[in-house]
């Protein structure tokens, strides 16, 4: 009778893999890390091509455009200072953003930006001449900041990032037990919030 | 299942996370039920919108500003790395961390980690750490306020955290307990133990379980070892910071006033760690 979800479900495992994971192999981020961790400056330079788009990407998400750029130097300043800590316990791109992760709790906890978000704002408001994928930008930019950062942290590390739940909870320091509850919780709280933005379903 | 076990395990379900007869469970009641579908299906539009907007570029500058800060960093690494703060401990950080190793008799290795000079990186235990040797008690009811400190008893600090913290089983010689607090940090939920000398002057240990060690803002930090044992001595305007990992807890010691003091606390820490894990 509802069969549409078997096949919402195997498409996102596909897609998952597909388009979560960064396109680098993983004995080539080792070598580029490796070289970092020796003080190789064209390591440095390798490792910012390799990883600065999705580390970009999640910022955006979780602070917003205005502020994204800074916070991306301050991560991969942070990253370079810190890779030597890196043991290669975990898989690199799940410890980078644990650390773009944490600078960008830090920064909407300092700035408290996200009570006045500029996105954040009434849907009557939102300009509609600039085409449909700006407009949906901007409402689901609106509904993310609506939302408590750390499950939005939660939301999109598994969206974009593709991580575990395991991964999760080791970035967010919460137990792995409860991370499929917030997990509801959060898209529960977006979709009510994207609806009242004007989002069809 | 019925809707409601559905319904709680509908993320796990829906992210390939939940057991294999589990997820038969739940494929057979969604096939048939109409609004845990709907729902599953109002999950998978989420993901689509999330993953498919795209995101514009990131400035093309921003690696040429990185690239920038690094190059003066490694030419300054001691130097001072924020405008309008003085540095007055970075050299003798140098020195005294080789008097440390001397006096354990340990092997050293540098790694000097990059002050991260950035408005956004001045964190609240930045602001702690540079504050409490000038105003101790401000720096605490600001950090108090900024994690929603809860004073806590010793006894009961084993129960809020889910283990018996290392800096709470003995006091160290000379000094007594002031306060402890669960502070409620973006990772996770940390403790603090302030201990006061008999000179009134006052040191605060925090603790956590996550493998991440505390951070302290964009401060000069010297990886070394002391007592075999590595860990981080990081300046903070008058002060030191002792941080290092001690079986699965992250502490660190902020506010001692010598290196003597800063060997005398982690020593007693490893001591602690090596005791039973009751208060005495």
């Amino acid at each position: 009778m509802f069969d549409s979800h078997l096949n919402a479900r195997a498409e996102r495992r596909q897609g998952a893999a597909a388009e979560a994971a960064p396109p680098a192999d993983e004995s080539h981020v080792a070598k580029v890390v490796a070289g970092c961790q020796a003080g190789s400056r064209e390591s440095r330079r390798l490792l910012y091509e390799l990883f600065h788009e999705s580390t970009y990407r999640l910022l955006v998400r979780m602070v917003g455009q205005q502020d994204a750029a800074d916070l991306l130097q301050e991560v991969f300043l942070q990253v370079y200072g810190k890779i030597g800590q890196f043991v290669g316990r975990a898989r690199f791109t799940t410890w980078l953003h644990r650390v773009a992760t944490n600078i960008a709790l830090q920064h909407l906890r300092k700035s408290r930006r996200q009570q006045r978000s500029v996105v954040d704002r009434d849907p009557n408001d939102l300009p509609s001449a600039d085409g449909q994928t700006w407009q949906q930008q901007e409402v689901l930019q609106a509904a993310l900041h609506r939302v408590d950062p750390t499950l939005r942290a939660m939301f999109l590390l598994r969206e974009l990032e593709g991580q575990s739940y395991r991964e999760i909870a080791h970035t967010l320091g919460i137990p792995e037990g409860t991370v499929g509850s917030r997990l509801n919780r959060v898209r529960r709280e977006l979709r009510e919030h994207l609806v009242a933005l004007g989002w069809e379903e | 299942m019925n809707c409601h076990e559905v319904q709680e395990n509908l993320s796990t379900y829906f992210d390939g996370e939940l057991s294999e007869d589990a997820r038969q469970e739940v494929d057979a009641h969604v096939a048939e039920c109409e609004s845990c579908c709907g729902e599953l299906q109002c999950f998978a539009r989420l993901s689509n919108l999330v993953r498919h907007i795209p995101v514009p570029a990131a400035p093309p500058d921003v690696w040429r500003r990185v690239d920038a800060q690094l190059d003066e960093r490694t030419s300054h690494v001691f130097l001072p790395l924020r405008t309008g703060a003085s540095r007055p401990y970075a050299r003798l950080l140098t020195l005294a961390a080789g008097l440390l190793f001397l006096a354990a008799g340990a092997a050293i290795w540098y790694q000097v980690t990059a002050g991260l000079g950035n408005r956004h990186s001045a964190a609240n235990l930045d602001e702690f750490a540079s504050s409490l040797s000038r105003d101790p008690a401000g720096a605490q009811r600001r950090l108090v306020a900024a994690y929603r400190g809860q004073a806590i008893s010793p006894n009961r600090a084993a129960q809020a955290l889910g283990y018996v913290p290392v800096s709470l089983r003995r006091d160290p010689v000379g000094y007594r307990l002031r306060s402890a607090h669960l502070l409620e940090m973006p990772c996770c939920r940390c403790l603090q133990a302030v201990y006061e000398r008999s000179d009134g002057q006052t040191v605060a240990v925090f603790e956590k379980t996550l493998d991440q060690p505390f951070a302290f803002g964009d401060r000069p930090t010297v990886c070394t070892r002391c007592n075999g044992q590595p860990c981080q001595l990081t300046q903070a305007d008058g002060r030191l910071i002792v941080s290092c990992q001690i079986t699965d807890r992250q502490l660190a010691i902020v506010g001692a006033e010598s290196m003597n003091e800063a060997h005398a606390l982690l020593t007693w820490l490893h001591e602690n760690s090596r005791l039973d894990p009751k208060r005495s």
